[in-house]
C-alpha cells in the first residue's frame, strides 16, 4: 500500500485498526471497523500491513542476559542503612544456605535458670512461661520481648516499616539454645533471614514456624510478611526458648492494630 | 510484574534485606536490559545501562512513592538513562549505523538473525520518542496506560507516537523488501 492509500484514510479508521494489531478493540467498535473494512481495500490493506509489522516486532527473540551482569549489579548495590537495625547487620544469607545444617544433638544439658522479677506492666503481652528450675518472670512489652534469664539474656525486637516487620534477635548464651517463633499463629510467614557473621547453627523454617539453634552472642534479623487474608488486628507472635530440650521461656509480642 | 510483591520487596529492601534485593534485580533485570538494548541498539552499552538503572534505583529508594506501579518507575529511569547514555555517545554510534543502511535483502530469504539485525536497525532509525514507544510495546509488552504512565504522556500521544513510528518502521522494512 502506497502513502497515498493510507492518507485516504480517516484518523478514526487507523486508530481502530491500532487498537485493533494492539488487542484493546473495544467490543462496540468491532462492527464499525468490520464495516470499515469491507467497505475499503485502503483499510484492509493498511491493516495487513500493521498486522504483519506487528508480527514481525513482537516475534523479535529476547536478548539473554549477559554472562556475570546480574553479579555486577549485585555487587554494586549498597542498600540504604537498615533503618532501625542495627549497625551490626552486615551479611545477609538466604535461607537454603542453613536448611540441612548442624544436628540438634549440640545441644547441650541446661544449667539452673533463673528470671528476674519484673513489673505488671511489663507483663502485659506476655502469655505464659515455664522453666526447668526457679520462677518464672520474663519481661515484656508491646513490640518488644526481654528476656532474662542464668542460661540467656537479651531482647528480642519486633519492628514495622511501611508494612514490612524484622523480628531482631540479640541475645547471648553461653551454651546452645534452641529458639521457635510461632510465625503462622500470628498471622505471619517468614521473608527472609540476616545474621551478623559466622550464621547460626540451625535455620528451619516448616509448619508456619521457624527454628534457630545457636550459641554465643545471637544476632540475627527474621523478616516476616503477612498471611494472604490476614487482619489487620493486634496479634501476639510467640517466641518460645528451649535448652536441652526443655523450655526454658515463653513469650509473646503483641503487634498490629 | 505483580505491584504487591514488588512493594514487599521494596519495603524489605528498605530494611536492608540482600535476598529481597536479589529477587527485585532477578524480577527486572532482564526486561530492563532488553528494553535498553532495543534503545541504544548494542548490548554492552545496554548491560551498562541496566547497571546504572539499578544503581540509581536503589539509591533512590526512598524517593519511590508507592502509590504508583514500581515497574513504571524503573522503566522511567531505564528509559531515561538510555536515552542519556545515547545523546552521549551519539557521535561515534552515527557512522557505524550508517554502515547498516545499504543492506537489502527479500523477507523470505533472511534467517531470523538477519531480520533481527533489519528491525533493530530501523528501529535506531527513529526518532527516540517514536523508539521508545515501539520498544514499550512490543518488546516490553507495555500497554498503552503503561507506557502513558512509564513516559508521562497522555494516551492519545502514545498512540499518535506509533501509529507515526510504525509507519516508518513499515517504509523503511518495505525498502529492503522485507513487508
Amino acid at each position: 500500500m502506497n502513502t497515498d492509500n493510507v492518507n485516504t484514510l480517516n484518523e478514526r479508521i487507523t486508530d481502530l485498526i491500532q487498537s485493533e494489531v494492539d488487542g484493546v478493540l473495544a467490543a462496540s467498535d468491532r462492527d464499525e471497523l468490520k464495516t470499515a473494512l469491507a467497505s475499503s481495500a485502503a483499510a484492509r490493506a493498511f491493516r495487513d500491513e500493521m498486522l504483519h509489522l506487528a508480527k514481525i516486532l513482537n516475534g523479535m527473540k529476547e536478548l539473554d542476559l549477559p554472562a556475570g551482569l546480574n553479579r555486577r549489579i549485585l555487587d554494586s548495590i549498597e542498600l540504604p542503612s537498615p533503618r532501625q537495625l542495627p549497625a551490626w547487620l552486615r551479611n545477609w544469607f538466604p535461607p537454603a544456605s542453613y536448611g540441612l545444617a548442624v544436628a540438634a544433638g549440640m545441644l547441650l544439658s541446661v544449667g539452673v535458670v533463673k528470671l528476674l522479677p519484673s513489673t505488671d506492666d511489663e507483663m502485659s503481652s506476655l502469655v505464659g512461661t515455664m522453666v526447668k528450675h526457679g520462677e518464672v518472670l520474663p519481661k515484656a512489652s508491646r513490640g518488644q520481648l526481654a528476656v532474662d534469664l542464668a542460661a540467656v539474656t537479651g531482647s528480642v525486637l519486633l519492628k514495622e516499616l511501611d508494612g514490612a516487620m524484622a523480628l531482631q534477635f540479640d541475645l547471648d548464651s553461653a551454651e546452645s539454645v534452641d529458639i521457635d517463633i510461632q510465625l503462622a499463629a500470628a498471622g505471619l510467614q517468614f521473608g527472609g533471614f540476616a545474621d551478623d557473621n559466622e550464621g547460626v547453627s540451625v535455620l528451619e523454617v516448616s509448619g508456619g514456624n521457624v527454628r534457630v539453634v545457636n550459641q554465643g552472642s545471637q544476632q540475627f534479623v527474621l523478616f516476616l510478611r503477612p498471611l494472604d487474608g490476614v487482619n489487620d488486628g493486634v496479634r501476639d507472635l510467640g517466641v518460645t526458648i528451649s535448652q536441652d530440650s526443655m523450655r526454658i521461656f515463653k513469650g509473646s509480642i503483641a503487634f498490629g492494630g | 510484574m505483580n505491584d504487591n510483591r514488588d512493594h514487599e520487596l521494596i519495603n524489605r529492601c528498605r530494611l536492608g534485606d540482600r535476598v529481597a534485593l536479589g529477587q527485585l534485580v532477578k524480577e527486572y533485570e532482564r526486561p530492563i536490559f532488553n528494553a535498553a538494548y532495543r534503545v541504544l541498539g548494542k548490548p554492552d552499552d545496554a548491560a551498562d545501562v541496566t547497571q546504572v538503572v539499578f544503581l540509581k534505583v536503589f539509591e533512590r529508594l526512598d524517593q519511590y512513592n508507592p502509590k504508583f506501579k514500581f515497574f513504571s518507575w524503573i522503566y522511567r529511569i531505564a528509559i531515561n538513562e538510555a536515552i542519556n547514555h545515547r545523546n552521549r555517545t551519539r557521535n561515534e554510534q552515527t557512522l557505524e549505523e550508517e554502515q547498516f543502511v545499504s543492506v537489502e535483502n527479500p523477507e523470505s530469504s533472511l534467517n531470523a538473525e538477519q531480520l533481527a539485525d533489519f528491525v533493530q536497525d530501523g528501529l535506531m532509525k527513529l526518532q527516540e520518542d517514536y523508539r521508545v514507544v515501539v520498544v514499550l510495546r512490543h518488546f516490553s509488552d507495555l500497554s498503552y496506560q503503561d507506557i502513558s504512565d512509564v513516559l508521562h504522556i497522555p494516551e492519545k500521544t502514545v498512540k499518535s507516537r506509533l501509529y507515526s513510528a510504525r509507519q516508518i518502521m513499515k517504509a523503511y522494512l518495505a525498502d529492503r523488501g522485507i513487508m
